[in-house]
């Protein structure tokens, strides 16, 4: 359906512009992927057909949704991608780069329309100049010329053609809101038509089915109009291979020959080797208008759900998680054998709504390729730039983790890409110099481990440079020693305003990311772990949460207080004895098994007025963050359990030292301890630094 | 339906289209039925000079029309045409005829007579 057709048909296309935007944003990202894997030497002609469906897609959308000035460069884009996939002109690798910079003006365009913002028509020009420069240079032929017709706003030839269309389409066709008589006016649109039909039966007419589609079209056209200007009318009807389109070069009048079914028609060679199975546009919208459709008899394998509506549901199962806590701890103090029934339906429920959360929290699952893929190209890029052979290789792409963690990894794993592109990997001369292949590779594994993501950004580069880091370190005033073993050594680049880099590109160097590496990281949760090797390469494991939104974690009491400490942080917990506790530098410390042990007492952090004071009468849980060790004091060990997650910032304010909160089974509230905030805040009490205010007090 | 040697005539009405397309094949597929078993009666009766009849479909009251009610019409006349019946339809408003010729099943329409005179 053109623009002017939802306005005769007073359909406002508006409301559907966030599914075109959607849409459009998955075709450009595919074209990338494709574009960014083709072989310039030898193209996948799958893979062309791919890039040429994407553009195409684009257009057609663009066009329909009143965005002409989207179907300029796409239209360009889609001249030159025929013409390769047809082998009419070979494919180079400056055609890759030059589909790349068209992609983007593209996605500029399409971001200046999504935000209403307004985009570089320059940028726009410069490109389309670039690809009308190389359809001219390769439109020496007759039939390249023919193609400057298609340009839109170009001047068009008068080229009239006979053409046979035959057009075959699903079944479901009629069921989908397709309405063929509007593409058979705007057929009449182009030139001079002539349409026949043929039904094809089903033998017992009993098994005919009114809302099916038996029927195959063939039209005869007389028109100037290009094959490409025909595509696009029935782009939202006809996948490739239902659509065939022949030039007639018989002369004089005759019969239209009906189309060929035998059930459909035969289909033309050349539309065979292209055949593959095209996604449409727009299809599984359920709520566009009848003439977009939507394929009624296809497997849908997933719908599309806004983000806001997901974390919704989510919530109100963690708030159905606490409810069925509170209704376990009545139950607790009910007498088990004379209400057998309401403590085994009890039982039943909580496994329910166990297996609820289950289910409702892999919603928020997505696959860690959302990050990777943007590293394709940003290494094809910085490596040209930087002189250097690079293959980036890519496992564990299907990985799943929390869509919160992909949105705030995404810095974090591009700063440690960059990092090894620019000073992790040597030049081409090094590296053979060094008796290496030419070739660096970069590479980016996901998995998934213990209820954790293990991300790791892998090189064969040189390794990190232990005495060169520990000359910064003693230059920066770090604290650092040859004693060191090499893994704390490592540790040191995470200092802020650490590098050893000769000198500062605009790739990295500035040493202002590695902490801020860190610190990302360990916001959600997370580590990261450094291991290298001179000459070999280096790997940094970044270890994460499966989720943000639960939390498995031991529940402590703290006088009238609980707190729920994360059980990924605890090493173990221990009563210690009177000989154990020592002061050290004014800090109390526990000597476990010959390591001193700094004493973090929680009823002081949290300025709490009761609870034990004397360490030998609490418990100590040891907990390790980063390699540092602290013996948590609390009153007692209460319970293991999975808890719910609930903002502090967004329901109270930030308290210093928590993560969030959680809602008992009693109904009271409990602080999800921050561990390495609380030692942090520790460390500034102990050496007089300042304090938070409200939650921590002087220690006396 | 009257004897099957006169041309019997069916008047259609409502609406022909997509979203009530089944109703309409049931009434059609009820008069079919009607008209076969009274060719097979006149068949074992031999009360029939010549086999068949012919029925018209009157579109004079049909209110809507679209690509689906095209192809039930179109499928309608052909498969009584291969039951021996000579059907064809009538009075169709200029607007729908329009609709039935551009969408090319008025070839349909042909091919069925063609198929029915060479039989």
């Amino acid at each position: 359906m053109t623009t002017a057709n939802a306005k005769a048909a007073n359909i406002d296309l508006n409301q559907f512009n966030g599914v075109f935007f959607e849409e459009c944003s998955e075709h450009l990202e595919e074209m990338e992927r494709v574009l960014l894997s083709l072989d310039d030497a030898a193209p996948d002609p799958d893979a062309l057909n791919a890039i040429f469906r994407a553009a195409h897609s684009i257009k057609g959308g663009a066009g329909i949704f009143g965005f002409e000035d989207m179907t300029v460069v796409t239209h360009l884009l889609e001249s030159l991608l025929d013409r390769v996939r047809n082998h009419q002109i070979p494919y180079s690798s400056a055609m890759t780069d030059l589909f790349l910079e068209a992609g983007d003006v593209v996605a500029m365009q399409l971001a200046g329309h999504r935000e209403g913002k307004p985009f570089s028509a320059e940028n726009v020009e410069q490109v389309s100049l670039k690809l009308q420069r190389l359809l001219d240079a390769v439109g020496a032929s007759g039939e390249a010329a023919g193609s400057g017709a298609d340009a839109p706003g170009a001047m068009r030839q008068t080229v009239i053609r006979r053409l046979e269309i035959l057009f075959t389409p699903d079944r479901d066709i009629f069921q989908r809101g397709v309405r063929v008589e509007n593409l058979v006016e705007e057929l009449k649109e182009l030139g001079e038509l002539q349409t026949s039909a043929t039904v094809s039966l089903p033998e017992d007419f009993a098994a005919f089915d009114p809302e099916a589609c038996y029927t195959s079209w063939c039209f005869s056209l007389t028109t100037e109009a290009s094959d490409n200007d025909i595509r696009d009318i029935f782009i939202f009807a006809a996948e490739e291979e239902q659509l065939v389109i022949r030039e007639v070069r018989d002369e004089g009048e005759g019969e239209l020959p009906p189309p060929d079914v035998a059930g459909r028609p035969a289909v033309e060679e050349e539309s065979l080797s292209s055949q593959v199975h095209g996604r449409r546009a727009y299809d599984r919208d359920e709520t566009a208008p009848g003439a977009f459709g939507r394929r009624s008899g296809e497997n849908e394998s997933s719908i599309r759900v806004s983000v806001s509506k997901a974390d919704q549901l989510i919530n109100q199962v963690g708030e159905l998680v606490i409810t069925q806590a509170m209704l376990s701890q009545v139950a607790a103090s009910i007498d088990p054998v004379l209400h057998e029934t309401l403590h085994r339906s009890l039982l039943q429920l909580e496994r329910n709504t166990r297996d609820l959360q289950r289910s409702v929290m892999s919603i928020r699952l997505v696959p860690i390729s959302l990050v990777f893929n943007r590293f394709p190209r940003m290494v094809r890029e910085l490596a040209a730039k930087l002189g250097k052979q690079v293959e980036l290789r890519m496992t564990g792409e299907g990985t799943e983790l929390d869509r919160g963690l992909i949105e705030k990894i995404t810095d974090p794993l591009t700063h440690l890409v960059r990092n090894c592109l620019d000073h992790g990997l040597e030049s081409t001369e090094a590296r053979v110099a060094a008796a290496k292949g030419p070739v660096g590779t970069i590479t980016l594994k996901a998995s998934q481990m213990g209820g954790r993501i293990i991300i790791d950004v892998i090189d064969d580069g040189a390794g990190l440079n232990r005495e060169k880091i520990l000359r910064k370190a003693v230059e920066r005033g770090i604290p650092a020693s040859d004693a060191m073993s090499n893994e704390e050594v490592w540790q040191l680049i995470f200092a802020p305003g650490f590098s050893t880099a000769e000198t500062v590109t605009d790739i990295s160097g500035r040493g202002v990311g590695m902490d801020v590496v860190l610190r990302n990281v360990q916001a959600l949760g997370g580590r990261i772990q450094i291991e290298s090797e001179p000459g070999a390469g280096t790997r940094i494991t970044i270890s994460l949460p499966l989720t943000l939104a639960i939390l498995d974690g031991l529940s402590v009491g703290v006088g009238d207080h609980r707190f729920i400490l994360p059980l990924n942080a605890i090493v173990e917990s221990l009563q210690p004895k009177k000989e154990a506790v020592k002061t050290l530098n004014g800090m109390q410390v526990v000597n476990v098994r010959g390591e001193y042990i700094p004493i973090l007492p929680l009823r002081e952090l949290f300025n709490l007025h009761n609870g034990v004071t004397d360490p030998c009468s609490g418990i100590f849980v040891l907990v390790n963050v980063e390699g540092e060790q602290a013996a948590i004091m609390v009153d007692s060990l209460l319970d293991e359990h999975q808890v719910v997650i609930k903002s502090l910032e967004e329901n109270y304010r930030k308290v210093p030292g928590a993560a969030g909160a959680t809602i008992l089974g009693d109904g009271k509230v409990a602080l999800i301890l921050d561990v390495p905030a609380l030692l942090q805040i520790w460390k500034n009490r102990t050496y007089g630094r300042e304090c938070p205010a409200g939650e921590v007090t002087t220690n006396e | 339906m009257g004897n099957t040697n006169e041309t019997s005539f069916l008047a259609l009405g409502g609406e022909w289209v997509i979203t009530v397309i089944n109703q309409q094949l049931q009434c059609l597929m009820g008069h079919r039925k009607t008209m076969l078993s009274e060719m097979a009666c006149d068949a074992r009766e031999g009360t029939s000079a010549a086999p068949g009849g012919a029925v018209t479909l009157d579109m004079s009251r049909v209110e809507a029309l679209d690509a689906s009610g095209c192809q039930l019409l179109a499928s309608f006349v052909q498969v009584m045409r291969r039951d021996g019946v000579k059907a064809g339809v009538a009075e169709m408003p200029a607007s729908f005829s329009e609709l039935f010729e551009s969408l090319g099943y008025h070839r349909v329409l042909q091919a069925a007579d063609q198929a029915y005179e060479d039989a």
